[in-house]
């Protein structure tokens, strides 16, 4: 008697111990936060005063500074999207997503929605992952489909302090750096994006209402992201700029 | 009292069929439960507007219940107009049992709230003046 009333009590605190355990209450339930942030750089560079020959105790100095406009990072992206097969910004379709929508008109910043693409077997197979690797129901009676929906941001540190003021900013160079002109100095421009998925569901024969919540983004925004990266990495810097006075040339 | 009571069956009838063909889509997956909810409400938006008054003369009070060849004649009229009202809507989403593709269910409903709306110059007045005669 004794013993059944412990083994009882027993299993009454291992269902009271799992039922509180962090894991077994986050399982099934969405990521709170559904943004999938990226951050990368696209080339740009110094160029340094050619070579003296002879003595030189001036040293060499900052010439031009060559840039990627942000303009051409923000085409590549759309370019990637529409290649992919995605509907670039249909009227409409805006996603309200409030954590990517630019609240102030920034122009170094672009928002990017997408149409719903079905996510049927040959989008699975492009994409190169699956239902289950999304966390959705294998049950072929239910059709998903996916929109995307982006904000892509483009920074340049050093073309903005040029353009604020040529002459603080390459005295900073100097002497953050020297006058050698050997050590190789970045002008990169940094693009940060945040992806966010939506998925709808559907019958076969019904149109999309339901917007499913439990789902795992990464492997399509991952996909997605390396796409776009992989286009922006083969930019060239176009933007030739005068280190001493700022101006922009050819 | 006869006259009404095949009315109101008639009607109650044609929505029971639409609900059941709701259920039956939803039961093979052709819709989700949330597609439910919204197809539910339409299928009803398209009824309710003639079931509603059926059933609520169905409970008011008879004058003279004698049968008269003028209501008999209206009476016939009122079942034809039903009956097309009924045949059509039903035939409309019905239709989805054999077509296929995405949001078939929802565009034949939409078709039938048009469709409905559509013939209601017919079927009102048939209605409406059985019922005036009969009460």
């Amino acid at each position: 008697m004794g013993l059944v009333s412990g083994s009882r009590s027993l299993a009454i605190a291992c269902v009271l111990l799992f039922c509180l355990h962090p894991e077994a209450q986050i399982d099934g339930k969405a990521p709170e936060d559904s943004v999938f942030r990226r951050k990368t750089t696209v080339p740009g560079r110094v160029i340094w005063d050619k070579p003296c020959v002879g003595l030189c105790a001036a040293g060499r100095y900052p010439r031009f500074y060559k840039f990627v406009d942000d303009d051409s990072v923000f085409k590549s992206v759309g370019d990637v999207l529409q290649e992919l097969g995605f509907a670039l910004n249909p009227k409409g379709l805006k996603p309200k997503e409030p954590q990517l929508t630019p609240e102030s008109k920034e122009t170094e910043v672009r928002f990017y929605w997408t149409d719903l693409i079905p996510l049927d077997d040959d989008t699975l197979k492009k994409v190169g992952t699956t239902r289950a690797a999304l966390r959705l129901s294998d049950d072929a009676k239910i059709f998903y489909a996916i929109q995307v929906a982006l904000r892509c941001s483009a920074h340049n540190p050093l073309y903005e302090a040029a353009v604020s003021d040529p002459r603080v900013t390459r005295q900073e160079i100097i002497s953050q750096f020297g006058t050698s002109g050997t050590r190789s100095l970045s002008a990169e421009t940094e693009v940060e994006f945040a992806f966010s998925l939506l998925v709808k569901k559907r019958g076969a024969k019904s149109t999309y209402v339901d917007e499913s919540s439990e789902y795992d983004n990464r492997p399509i925004l991952d996909w997605l992201y390396k796409k776009i990266a992989e286009r922006i990495h083969e930019l060239k810097p176009e933007i030739l700029m005068d280190a001493e006075t700022g101006g922009l040339m050819g | 009292m006869r006259h009404r009571l095949v009315l109101l069956l008639m009607w109650l009838c044609g929505y029971l069929i639409c609900l059941c063909f709701l259920f039956i889509f939803l039961g093979k997956g052709w819709m989700l439960a949330d597609n439910f909810k919204k197809d539910f409400t339409t299928s009803t938006a398209i009824f309710a507007p003639y079931l509603t008054p059926i059933v609520a003369f169905w409970f008011a009070k008879r004058n003279n219940p004698r049968a008269t060849a003028e209501k008999s004649e209206a009476f016939y009229v009122a079942v034809i107009m039903s009956a097309i009202f009924n045949l059509l809507v039903l035939a409309i989403i019905g239709y989805s049992f054999v077509q296929t593709g995405e949001g078939v269910i929802e565009d034949n409903l939409d078709l039938a709230v048009t469709v409905g709306a559509g013939v209601t110059f017919l079927v009102g007045p048939a209605i409406g003046y059985y019922f005036g005669k009969t009460s």
